[in-house]
This record gives C-alpha cells, structure tokens and sequence, in this order.
C-alpha cells in the first residue's frame, strides 16, 4: 500500500505564497521609493513656485520705488489713495497709501500690488514699500519690503543753542506788558541758573546813524526789553553790519527752517490733519499749518511730541493772530508776517515753551512767556543721515526684507 | 504537479517583479529628472542674486557641467522707466535625461536702479 503523503499539495501553496511575498515586498519598496521621489518633486516645484512668486515681489517693488523716484519732489501727491495698513502697522500716525504698479512684461501671470507706509509724526521722508505678488494657477503668494529716502521735508539747520525769541525786526514792550523770555540754561530749568544760548536774536536792526554798521547802543534800542522781561539772562544779538529786509528776505524763517519751504509743511501739516491726527491722539499731531486769522486758543504739544505752529501769510494777511494768554505750546511757533512790523503791534501770547520766530519786528509786545526749551525744534527737525543728499530719493541701506513683517 | 506549482509561482514572481522594476525604472527617471530641475533652480537662482546685487559683473552665458549634465544660463538686465528700473532674466537650460528633448526654465524679475544710501546713519 503506498503511504499517504498529505504534504504534497501544502509544498506548492507555499512557494506561491512565498513569490506572492516577495511581489508584494518588491511593489510596496517600488511603491514608497516612487512616492518618496513624487514628493521629492512636488517640494522642488514648490520651491519653483515660491522663488518665482518671490522675484515677482521684488519687480513689484522695484516699479513702486521707480514711480516714487519719478514722481519727485512732488511724491506727496502719491499719497493720497487710502489703503488698509500693513499687518502689525497701527495708529494714526500711519499713513498707508496705495501704489501704482506697471506690470511687468515678463510676468503676465503675475498679480503685483503695492503700500506705501510712513509715520507722519517721527520720520515723513522715510517710506517702507511693501510689496506683494501671486502668482495665478500656482498658489504662491510672497511679499518684499524695502525703505526709501523721500525729499519731503528738507533737513533744518543744527543750532548749538537757539534763542528763545527770534525776529526779524526790533522788539518794544507796550505799557503794562507782561512778557518773560528766558533762554536756554545750562541746568534745563526754567528762567533760573546760568543762560545757555541768547534770550533773543534778530536778523534785522534799523542802522539809525546810516553809517553802515550797528553799534550797541542800536542794537539795545532795537531789543528793548527790561531786565525784569529777562529773569534768565541771557543775550541780546544781532547783526554787526546793516542789512536791507526789503523785499522780505525771511532771514528769521531761514535762520530756522533752512531750505524747508512753505509748501513742505503746509503738505506735511495736511497729511496729519488727513490723517486724523489731532492734539488729543496718541501721538497727537505735531505740525499745524494756519491760514485762518482767528486767535489760537488751544494748547498743543509734549515734552515728547513737541508741536510746530506756522500761521501763514495768509493768516497774517491783516495782523498776525494772538495766542490766548492760558494757552500753552510746547514747541515752536512761527509767524509769518513778511517783515512787516505793524502786522504783529499790541501782539499777545500766552506760553510757548520753546521757540517764538516772528519774520518782523514786534512792536508794542504785550503779554507772552518764551521759555526756550531743547526739545523745541524737534517737530520739525527729521533725522536725516548725516551728509545724505536730500533732494534725491534713496533706498535705505539693509532695510530690504521678505515676508510678513 | 509540482512543476505545474513551481511553473504558477515564477509566473507570479516574474509578473511582479517585472512591474516593480518598471516602476523603480521610472522612480530613477523622475529622481533624475527632479535633481536636474533642482540643480537648474539653484542655477537660476544663484544668477538672479547676481543680477539683483548690481555690484558684480554677471556673465551673460555660461556653460555648467553638474553631475554629467550640461547647463546652459544666460542672464539678461534691460533697463526700463528713465532707468530706474533694471527687467532681469534668467534662463537655464539642459538636456533631460532619457529624453534627449531641451528643457529649459526662465525667470523673471526686476531690480531698483535707486541709488543706495551707504552712510552708517538710518533712521
């Protein structure tokens, strides 16, 4: 009888089963190996994909940049399509303004947009562009970000220690005048210790002798102001040799302001107003250009944001307007009244804490405290580089940067 | 019978093996594929920080061998806008692998001709 050999049938299934193994063992290592490199080449077409919508971003700022640099000096009018403000920029002194962008003719597919942004209070004539393009079918967004230089404002001289008061003209105290004007001290306080700099300069003082040089007796004349209007000392100058001031030579203005024009902070003084800056936000508004003719009775400006009033020619048209008596302005006041002394006769102040510049002489002063303060010019005095030429516009060295801020 | 079994089981290991190798096959071709693109990106890439930085002088084309393959770049600065304004491109080309057809990536950009301030003060 020939012996039953159960395990025949068992030696074939399992060398099937073992073959089925070693397939199934070949397809999963092919299978994970080719979706390794599968992913391996979505992530470089990714990284395609976000280089190019990066260079994308650049071009956009660079066309932004380049429509700034074309549209100055008058960049200002750039400034006027409102937009929403970059993430983490927030306050109102932040002006955001939409720019233009040409699209680039390598880029068809590209979405390119563009914000300006600058802080209307601490630095005008710096504007960051930021940047941002997508690119359609690709899912890819980027953003760049770069600083620019911008002539807004021109740079004001340095002065080692400005006067309290300065004019263009003589000065005189009407009967009964209450006026204090006290220069810088060497301690920082007020109207008391040793006098730092001149109580009051004047650019201009009337050659009474015509002999074509001012002698002291003519410069005291000029500046008459009693010991008592001066508790904090402090001198009196002014030229040494005659000078014409007819046609109005604004030698007060630019003693000052140097080469910053009318025009520059009547802009700078609408943008803040437009921008719903005013003395009670947070910073409150540092520059106010004044047309109007009515008397000033608001007080304006901190120790930390000092304030800069301008009242125009045109506000001082007929006469220069007061200032209330309780009003208070820490930081510099500015009159404009074009050499013409009767413009600011019988004028009246209250504090200004800082620097009082009148383009004429004033006459018949009434009442007024000048305090000279350090801190009083920095309202409009920018930080400009030193040596930088400011009527260019320039990028700002390392201020490029990439992605969400 | 056995034979009939061993006969069953190689035709299944043959079968599979045989798709498993095709795709391995086409896994190197996409790896190759894939580092080719990559290394032409870095290419590319390397060329438009060139562009971009205006200080060195970049070749206009140039021939680069990486990895037995044979790229061809080229770089090209128009200017555009009163020349404030520098149009870059960049392209790479090679020839793929297994396919012996020219692939070629272009990239585009621009660059500000904005004088730069270098002086140590910002704001």
């Amino acid at each position: 009888m020939t012996p039953h050999r159960p395990f025949r049938p068992q030696h074939g299934a399992i060398t099937l089963l073992v073959a089925i193994g070693l397939v199934i063992l070949a397809s999963l290592t092919s299978f994970y190996s080719a979706r390794s490199v599968l992913m391996d080449q979505l992530a470089s077409h990714n990284h395609a994909h976000a280089s190019q919508a990066r260079l994308a971003a650049d071009a956009a700022l660079a066309s932004a940049q380049a429509w700034i640099a074309n549209s100055s000096p008058n960049a200002n009018a750039l400034l006027t399509t409102r937009t929403d403000c970059p993430a983490g920029v927030t306050g109102p002194q932040w002006q955001c303004s939409a720019m233009s962008v040409a699209p680039h003719p390598g880029l068809p597919q590209a979405q390119l947009s563009a914000t300006a942004v600058r802080d209307l209070v601490q630095s005008p004539h710096v504007w960051t562009v930021h940047a941002s393009a997508s690119i359609a079918g690709q899912n890819s967004r980027a953003q760049a970000r770069e600083s620019l230089f911008v002539p807004f404002v021109a740079p004001a001289p340095g002065l080692a220690a400005p006067a309290a008061l300065v004019l263009n003209g003589c000065i005189s105290a009407a009967t009964g005048a209450s006026l204090r004007v006290c220069p810088l001290s060497s301690k920082g306080e007020a109207c008391t210790g040793t006098a730092k700099g001149p109580a009051v300069q004047t650019h201009f003082v009337v050659d009474t002798n015509r002999n074509g040089s001012i002698s002291s007796a003519e410069k005291n004349a000029c500046l008459a102001l009693s010991p008592t209007s001066l508790p904090g000392g402090g001198s009196k100058t002014g030229p040494s040799t005659a000078m014409q001031r007819s046609p109005c030579n604004r030698a007060a203005w630019r003693s000052v302001l140097g080469d910053i024009t009318d025009e520059q902070l009547q802009a700078w003084s609408s943008a803040q107003e437009r921008n719903g800056l005013t003395a009670q936000t947070t910073p409150p508004r540092s520059i106010y250009w004044i047309d109007s003719p009515g008397d000033w009775q608001q007080s304006v400006g901190t120790a930390d944001t000092p304030a800069l009033l301008v009242f125009s020619a045109q506000a001082c048209a007929q006469r220069c307007p007061r200032i209330g008596a309780s009003v208070r302005i820490v930081g510099s006041v500015l009159l404009d009244s074009g050499c013409n002394d009767d413009k600011m006769r019988g004028w009246q102040a209250g504090t200004i804490e800082g620097q009082l510049v009148v383009e004429s002489g004033l006459p018949e002063w009434r009442s007024g405290s000048m305090i000279a303060r350090p801190e009083g010019r920095n309202a409009y005095i920018l930080n400009w580089p030193e040596g930088i030429d400011a009527t260019r516009v320039q990028r700002v060295n390392g201020s490029w940067s990439e992605g969400t801020p | 019978m056995a034979l009939i079994e061993a006969l069953i089981a190689s035709a299944v290991l043959g079968i599979g093996l045989v798709g498993a190798t095709q795709l391995t096959l086409k896994t190197l071709h996409m790896a190759s594929q894939s580092r080719q693109h990559t290394v032409a990106q870095h290419l590319a890439q390397e060329a438009m920080d060139c562009l971009h930085a205006q200080a060195l002088p970049c070749p206009g084309q140039e021939a680069i061998q990486v990895q037995g393959v044979r790229y061809t770049r080229q770089t090209r600065s128009t200017p555009r806008g009163d020349g404030l304004i520098n149009d870059l491109q960049v392209s790479v080309e090679w020839v793929a692998s297994g396919a012996g057809a020219n692939t070629r990536l272009e990239w585009h950009s621009s660059a500000s001709a904005i004088p730069l301030w270098v002086g140590v003060s910002s704001p």
